[in-house]
Parts: C-alpha cells; sequence; structure tokens
C-alpha cells in the first residue's frame, strides 16, 4: 500500500496549495492593518506592529458611520421583503392555480438580470420622487434583490409542512391567521432565518445600487471602501483595517449557512 | 439522485377545466402575490422595457430626448473602438474565468471527496471568498497585484517582475475591426481574483455532486477490477457532467455582467484592455450623459446573459415536471 501513501501526500498538498492561496490575501490584509503606513511600501513581513489603523477607523466616527448605514439598509431590506415575501411563498406551495410555476420562474429571473439594467430608471425616478441618497430608497431597491430568494427558499419549507396538520388545526376552530401564527410560523423558523441571513450577505455585498443610488448621505461600506481608494492620500493600513471590520461578520454568517449560500446562487440547481 | 434541478412536484392542472368560480383559496392566494408580482413586473420588467425602449431613442445629453433613433446606438457601439475592446475583454474573461474555475472546482472537489480528516476546515477556507463582495476583492488584489507594492516587493526579490494588471500587452495580437484582438495580458490579474472568489463555490456544488454518487457505483468497478484513478476518468467524472453544466452557467452570467470587480481593482485601463461592457455602461450613463448608448450596452449585456440563462431555465423547468 505504498503507493496509496504517496497518493494520499500528493491529494493532501495539493489542497494545502490551494488553502495557501485562498488564505494568503486574507492573511496579507491582516498584516497590512497592523502596519503603520510610512512601512508600507519597504516592509513586507517584518515590521512593528501598530494599533494605530484601528485606532483611527474607530475615533473618527466615519466608518462607524458606513457600518450603520449599511446595517440600516440591509436589515430594512430584509424586513420588508419578509413582509412581502412570506405571504407570496406561502401562495406558492399552498394554492393550485393556473399559471403558478410561471409566476414562481418570473422571480426567480431578476436573480440573473444585470442590475446594471434597471438601474438607470430608478436612478432618473429616485431623483425626481426624492429618494435618491435616502435609506428608504436603498431599502427599497435591495429588498428587490432579497425578495426572490426569500420567496424561494421559503416555499420549500412551506412545501415541508403537511396540509392535513393545517386541516386538522383549522377543525379544531382555530381561525386561519392563528394557525398561520401559531403553527406554521414556528415550523418555518429555520428557513426564515436561512433566507434572511442569506439575504443579508448579498445585501451587504451589494455595490451596483448603492454606488448609483446613494453614497453622499447614506454611504455603504462597498462604497466606502473605494473612498478609501480612490483619495489623494491613501491610507492603506486604515483601508485594510475598514475591509477586515465590514467582511468578518460575512465571512463568518457566509460560512454558518453555507448550504443556502450555494443553493441561493445556484438558484436550486444543487441541493447541497 | 439527490442533484436533481429542486424536487418541487408540479401539480398537474386537470386538462379540462371548467369555468369554476374563484374559491376563497384564490382570493387569498391572489392577495399574498399580487404585492410581490407588481413589485417584479415593475421593477423588472418594466424597467428593463423601459431600459430598451431609450436604447433605442436619441437621448444622448443631460436633457430627455425619447425620440426614435432605431438601431443607431448599436450600430455605433459595435463600430466603437472600446465598445469593441470590450467585447474581446469579456469574451477572454469569461473563458478563461469559467474554465479555471470548472478544472479547479472539479479537482479540488475529488481531492477533498472521501476525505475524512480535515475536510470541513479545507472547505471552508476554499469558501470564504464567496462570501466578500466583489469590490472587496477588487480591492485586495489592487493592493495585492500592484506592481509598486504586494506580492511584487517579494517577488521582485525572486527576479519575478510583473506589470500584472497594467501590463497592456495583448497576446497573440491580431488585427480585428478597429481593435488588437487576442488576450490582454492585463485581464489575467483579473481573472486570478476571479477565480479567488469563486472557486470555493464550485468546490461546493461538485462535492454536493460528488456525495450524490451511490458508494455501490464505485464498490461495483472496484470489483470489476478499476483502479482509483480510472473509476474518477470514467465513471465518476462524467456522472458530474450536470453539475460542470450548472457551474458554467452560473459563472457565465456572473463573468458576462461583471461591474464591481473590474471597477473596484483596475478601471478600464490603459487602451481599454480590462475594460467590460458594465464599466463602459455606468462611465457613458452616469460621468457622460450618454442615456441611449449606455442603454444600448446594458441590453447587449442581457442580451448575452439570456444567451446563457434562459435555455438552462427553461431545461430545468423541464426536469422539474
Amino acid at each position: 500500500m505504498k503507493s496509496n501513501k504517496v497518493v494520499s501526500l500528493l491529494k493532501d498538498l495539493g489542497l494545502l496549495l490551494y488553502a495557501m492561496f485562498a488564505l494568503f490575501p486574507l492573511v496579507w490584509l491582516v498584516i497590512i492593518s497592523f502596519k503603520h503606513d510610512r512601512e508600507m511600501f519597504n516592509t513586507t513581513f517584518i515590521f512593528s506592529p501598530t494599533l494605530d489603523n484601528y485606532r483611527v477607523l474607530f475615533s473618527s466616527g466615519e466608518f462607524i458611520g458606513y457600518f450603520v448605514d449599511n446595517l440600516i439598509v440591509s436589515v430594512g431590506a430584509i424586513i420588508l421583503s419578509i413582509v412581502v415575501g412570506v405571504p407570496a411563498a406561502y401562495a406558492l406551495a399552498r394554492f393550485d392555480f393556473k399559471g403558478k410555476e410561471s409566476i414562481a420562474f418570473t422571480f426567480l429571473s431578476f436573480r440573473f438580470a444585470p442590475e446594471i439594467l434597471v438601474v438607470l430608471p430608478i436612478f432618473l425616478i429616485y431623483q425626481k420622487i426624492g429618494l435618491y441618497d435616502t435609506y428608504f430608497g436603498l431599502i427599497w431597491i435591495f429588498q428587490v434583490v432579497s425578495l426572490p430568494l426569500m420567496i424561494w427558499i421559503l416555499r420549500g419549507y412551506f412545501e415541508d409542512i403537511s396540509v392535513e396538520m393545517e386541516h386538522a388545526a383549522r377543525l379544531d376552530g382555530y381561525s386561519w391567521w392563528q394557525v398561520f401564527i401559531k403553527m406554521i410560523i414556528p415550523l418555518i423558523k429555520p428557513g426564515l432565518v436561512a433566507s434572511s441571513l442569506l439575504s443579508f450577505i448579498f445585501v451587504w455585498n451589494n455595490f451596483t445600487f448603492s454606488l448609483l443610488l446613494a453614497g453622499q448621505k447614506v454611504t455603504t461600506t462597498t462604497v466606502a471602501m473605494l473612498k478609501y481608494v480612490s483619495s489623494d492620500t491613501v491610507h492603506y493600513g486604515q483601508m485594510a483595517a475598514a475591509v477586515l471590520i465590514s467582511s468578518l461578520p460575512i465571512i463568518i454568517l457566509a460560512l454558518a449557512i453555507q448550504k443556502h449560500l450555494v443553493r441561493g446562487l445556484s438558484m436550486g440547481a444543487v441541493k447541497g | 439522485m439527490k442533484t436533481v434541478v429542486s424536487e418541487r412536484d408540479v401539480t398537474v392542472v386537470p386538462a379540462v377545466r371548467k369555468k369554476r368560480k374563484w374559491t376563497a383559496d384564490h382570493w387569498l392566494a391572489a392577495a399574498f402575490l399580487t404585492p410581490s408580482v407588481v413589485l417584479i413586473f415593475i421593477f423588472v420588467y418594466g424597467f428593463i422595457g423601459w431600459t430598451g425602449y431609450v436604447s433605442l431613442s436619441n437621448w444622448n445629453s443631460l436633457v430627455p430626448d425619447l425620440s426614435f433613433a432605431g438601431w443607431k446606438n448599436y450600430i455605433y457601439l459595435f463600430h466603437d473602438f472600446r465598445f469593441q475592446a470590450d467585447l474581446r475583454n469579456t469574451v477572454v474573461f469569461t473563458v478563461l474565468f469559467i474554465g479555471v474555475v470548472v478544472v479547479l472546482g472539479q479537482f479540488l472537489a475529488i481531492l477533498l471527496d472521501q476525505k475524512l480528516r480535515g475536510e470541513s476546515i479545507f472547505r471552508n477556507i476554499f469558501f470564504f471568498p464567496m462570501a466578500l463582495s466583489f469590490v472587496v476583492t477588487g480591492v485586495i488584489w489592487q493592493w495585492l497585484l500592484n506592481p509598486s507594492t504586494g506580492v511584487n516587493l517579494f517577488l521582485k526579490k525572486f527576479g519575478l517582475d510583473s506589470k500584472w494588471y497594467t501590463d497592456t500587452t495583448i497576446l497573440g495580437g491580431f488585427h480585428i475591426g478597429k481593435i488588437e484582438g487576442g488576450v490582454p495580458v492585463a485581464m489575467i490579474a483579473v481573472v486570478i481574483a476571479a477565480v479567488w472568489q469563486m472557486t470555493g463555490f464550485a468546490v461546493a456544488m461538485y462535492l454536493a455532486g460528488l456525495r450524490a454518487i451511490p458508494e455501490e457505483v464505485r464498490e461495483a468497478a472496484r470489483m470489476d477490477g478499476a483502479t482509483e484513478f480510472q473509476i474518477y476518468r470514467k465513471i465518476i467524472i462524467p456522472m458530474l457532467r450536470p453539475i460542470t453544466v450548472s457551474v458554467i452557467i452560473i459563472m457565465a452570467h456572473i463573468s458576462l455582467k461583471i461591474f464591481d470587480l473590474i471597477y473596484a481593482m483596475t478601471g478600464p485601463g490603459a487602451n481599454f484592455v480590462t475594460d467590460v461592457p458594465g464599466v463602459y455602461m455606468f462611465e457613458t450613463t452616469f460621468r457622460g450623459n450618454y442615456y441611449a448608448n449606455g442603454a444600448a450596452i446594458a441590453m447587449i449585456m442581457l442580451l448575452s446573459v439570456a444567451i446563457f440563462i434562459v435555455p438552462y431555465l427553461i431545461s430545468s423547468r423541464k426536469g422539474e415536471s
């Protein structure tokens, strides 16, 4: 079995090599974030670490503002898409009617359209009606991003609840609404959590809409990132710290709901 | 098989359909669905239609002018140096990006498959770049591959000196239209960044596919005296073909509409060596106020994505019923 050992060693080596490639940018970021700007161009790995970058980031309040803005629009969009999406997902799971699949299909299709395709009319309308550069404006367009995800994931959860159970509860004299709140919502809670977190990742990371429909009063972290890059005095260390702080929560979140992320992105092509 | 495209049953509607009255269920369904349907129809189909309409108009200044221009904007674009460069870059980017992601994703998934120790650690390491915004990826790789900082400080010590995305060389250059056809070297840097971000996703998809292959298949092959290598080459990899199709299509729609990554990482580049339609659309519409031209670029992008996506969606729908 000597050759088997060699094979498994080679396998590990291959995996390790790619793991290094995958991790390298992250390690690099961490290093830079502890580096002083004056050491940026003349040292690689050996330098005197400093917490200055993080200190500046948090003391100015500017970055915290971007972070909070991002949080407000992401959470707002998710709440709005839950309100709109839960009933829609329920209807698609429970009721039979003509054209049901076509409607479900239509929801899905937005995931594939280039954002840049719809942004022009929205930009013009937003400027006209005063939604440009407002929280609500971004929340509104972001819920269009998260709605399809919400509907597609929740529909599966609703379908897993047996109709008989629902009917039994109705026969016991509970109203439809009571059944929905007391029985169905608790049953789909895991789906609700998964689809909310998934939507959160997509909305948090969105750039095109944040860039074109806001940017002065309401600035998300993705747009802020470029502000750091394009400003005259580039503070690499602060940028790295900002990237790390705004990305780490998302990385942890994404790893936690990996399966759903794969499904969401492949739109159900893989059950994972 | 576990990997079929969603296993939802589609209720068969009886062929003979009497004129039925709307039941309470129908009203409820309508009430539940209307907000979403209206939203999607206005914000997606309505606005795509509007963009299509603008793309056929004369509106190329700040003053709205929706008079009909026919194909003028499209004809202009296809004769435009920048747009021709965009088309070249998109093709190069899409082919390289998908090719590398598919090969690497499949390869890594096979290495990971049937590995008991450390599987989840590797999977997580491969997967985490997925979680980042394309903008973040762009910013990170812009520093990393920046000729004056980044890894180059390190690589120079070994005598390697690459200009990465600032390189204006075009490999295999030949004259076509107004541009030089071939592979822009600068695009390779962008491909590296995109591969870094998306390979983990392909690995996850292939792993799901590998898990769905029953152990009996391998065992039967082993009984017949096949070596592990043969089992993969002759049986497993062909069985993964449907996954490959999905990966290709998902990656294609990402690469054809790519904007954030390139906008953050390189911008259009000197001589437009890293320009793509998304960046051109953004600059011409929102910086230059050529609304009709921008709309035409967006429509061409939609069309290119649709060529991949529509057949896929139709076939996956057929698979469901």
